[in-house]
């Protein structure tokens, strides 16, 4: 495995600048209205169907956009054997889309057969950063495509937990050598609900395997946060959005927005507040980089 | 890649999972029972606001209010038939009984039908409209999505001889459903995705009737056409394999010589109806 220095930002994979996630009251305004969109993201169990409306949708998404797989019931860190009937439904649909990576949680979404539809938090041991570091090389080899693991918010910890939760995220990627969804809004909330300096967990990340970021809106509860992909970015997120692009340079980066779903006008509003963000660092890079004589000698 | 190339789950973790995966499908706040709470204390550790318990329902509420809004979605008229009371109750045991397993929530309601058939929960009045509503809805869910079978050449009906046609039998399509029911459901579920009010009681009065409905997909739309008798007839006894002939048999049996005629008159309007609508998938030519 190459050391972090050898390694090529966001594991070589390109930057796609800043994308929506494809949802279905934008529809008819992307489809027949086109507008201008870096890329857009797309839940792979929706398009894990046979036939009828929702692949014709996608084909339309797919004729005039990159498209980006994000899955949701993986279930990584199950104690239950990988689904492979699922599996190949999800490689099949790999093909189909081109996706460029694929991506879903480090979590565990159900065990004993049944399935909680939820993306639970893991106990931050040794013993399970070998499990689902070990699966993860399974799925990154059967799906042959670059596969990043998004870190998820949390409204509870463990008791068995050995280590904070960067450490583990960190630990997984490296010993399962895959790349890293960031969801700056999962650390907000998480940091919150469990006490911790988000700052802390975003300087810990390995970043030159983080290959794609999720932003997104929260709801404050009285004693709690959930991560409910509802309203804007609030600033707080957006400030360590820009101390992780300050790390990672720039990346691809996706905006979530799934309950109460404004205009894609509104939402595409915070993708063009995310270009600003990279712009600005991008501007503050160059202007801290050394005169470009010295930096190259190359043509 | 075979599954003995998998690595074995550590058993704290397995027991974790089990236990969470047991409370968090729970109808009731686990804070609200001691002996829970204790033990969900071994395993999840809490804070200064929230004890473990408390930690836990986050997740509890969740799966129920994530489960409740699916269901609703792809039942909205065995909803309103149910009314809220009796719809909560229905989706607690439905839950318990068919925990979800499926890793799409497209799924999560496919076991309706057979849960209604033994559930003694259904208000008796509305028993047999509840369980058409569910019968109707989860082929609605079933043809939205699947899939499209090869398209037939329309040259291939129209090429067959008199003798081809009394022997052909013809696969349907499966994305054609044919219900049977005592009630008019499509009509309360079009009314439904209308945003129309309705008058639950009122409707049940007029909408009892016997109703041979088919549901199916054309040009990516899921539609509904209801049927006569004997139409819906011919339908089923093509789907069973039966050859044209030996099914307009049956059809045509007991009746008067000039209701057989109208039936056998039918017949071309029928089939230029269904073939139009995609309903039939291959013709076999013995
Ligand atoms: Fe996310």
């Amino acid at each position: 495995m190459p050391s972090p220095s050898q390694r090529p930002a966001r594991l070589g994979l390109p930057d796609l600048g800043v994308g929506l996630g494809l949802r279905i009251p934008h529809y008819p305004h992307v489809f027949e209205q086109k507008p201008v969109c870096d890329w857009f993201e797309v839940i792979s169990e929706n398009f894990m169907v046979e036939g009828g409306r929702p692949l014709d949708n996608l084909d339309r998404a797919l004729a005039d956009y990159r498209v980006v797989q994000h899955g949701v019931s993986l279930s990584i860190g199950s104690a239950s054997p990988l689904d492979w009937g699922y599996l190949k439904k999800l490689k099949a649909l790999t093909r189909h889309t081109q996706t460029p990576w694929l991506s879903d949680h480090l979590c565990w979404s159900g065990s004993d057969c049944t399935n909680l539809h939820d993306l639970l938090p893991l106990p931050y041991t040794e013993e399970v950063v070998r499990y689902v570091a070990e699966r993860a090389r399974i799925v990154q080899d059967f799906l042959e495509l670059p596969f990043a693991l998004e870190n998820v918010s949390s409204y509870l910890t463990y008791t068995s937990s050995r280590m904070s939760e960067w450490d583990f995220v960190r630990a997984v990627a490296e010993e399962a050598d895959v790349g890293l969804l960031l969801d700056v809004n999962n650390i907000y909330v998480s940091a919150e609900n469990h006490g911790f300096e988000p700052r802390t967990y975003i300087e810990a990340m390995p970043h030159e395997r983080v290959v794609q970021i999720h932003l997104a809106g929260h709801t404050r509860f009285e004693r709690y946060i959930i991560d409910t992909h509802s309203g804007p970015v609030i600033d707080d997120v957006w400030s360590l959005y820009e101390l992780a692009i300050e790390r990672v340079g720039p990346v691809s980066t996706l905006i979530e927005w799934d309950d109460e779903i404004p205009s894609f006008d509104e939402v595409h509003a915070e993708a063009r507040k995310a270009a600003a963000i990279r712009a600005r660092v991008a501007a503050g890079a160059a202007q801290a980089a050394p005169p470009r004589a010295v930096q190259s000698g190359a043509a | 890649m075979t599954a003995a190339a998998e690595p074995t789950a550590p058993a704290d973790l397995a027991e974790l999972q089990s236990f969470l995966g047991e409370v968090f499908r729970r109808p009731t706040a686990v804070a609200q029972d001691e002996s829970l709470s204790r033990r969900a204390a071994l395993y999840v550790a809490g804070n200064d606001r929230l004890s473990p318990a408390e930690q836990v329902d986050i997740y509890r509420r969740q799966f129920w209010m994530r489960h409740d809004d699916c269901l609703r979605e792809d039942f909205p008229a065995l909803c309103v038939l149910l009314g809220e009371e009796a719809w909560d109750a229905l989706v607690e045991a439905y839950l318990a009984a068919f925990p979800p397993r499926s890793p799409s929530l497209r799924d999560l309601g496919l076991d309706v039908p057979t849960f209604l058939d033994s559930w003694d929960g259904l208000p008796r009045a509305r028993a047999r409209a509840c369980k058409d509503a569910a019968r109707y809805e989860v082929a609605f869910v079933e043809t939205f999505d699947g899939r499209d079978p090869p398209p037939l050449d329309p040259a291939r009906i129209a090429a067959l001889t008199p003798d081809q046609w009394e022997r052909a039998t013809f696969v349907l399509s499966p994305l054609v459903a044919r219900l049977r029911l005592g009630f008019a459901v499509h009509q309360l579920r079009a009314s439904l995705r209308d945003a129309k009010e309705v008058d639950v009681e009122r409707w049940l009065q007029s909408a009892e009737r016997d109703v041979y409905v088919a549901l199916f997909r054309k040009e990516l739309v899921v539609h509904y056409e209801e049927l006569s008798a004997d139409a819906f007839a011919m339908l089923d006894a093509l789907a069973r394999g039966r050859a044209l002939l030996s099914a307009c048999a049956a059809i045509a049996e007991g009746k008067s010589d000039e209701d057989a005629q109208a039936l056998a008159g039918s017949l071309g309007e029928w089939f230029r109806r269904w073939a139009s609508w995609g309903f039939i998938a291959e013709v076999v030519v013995p």
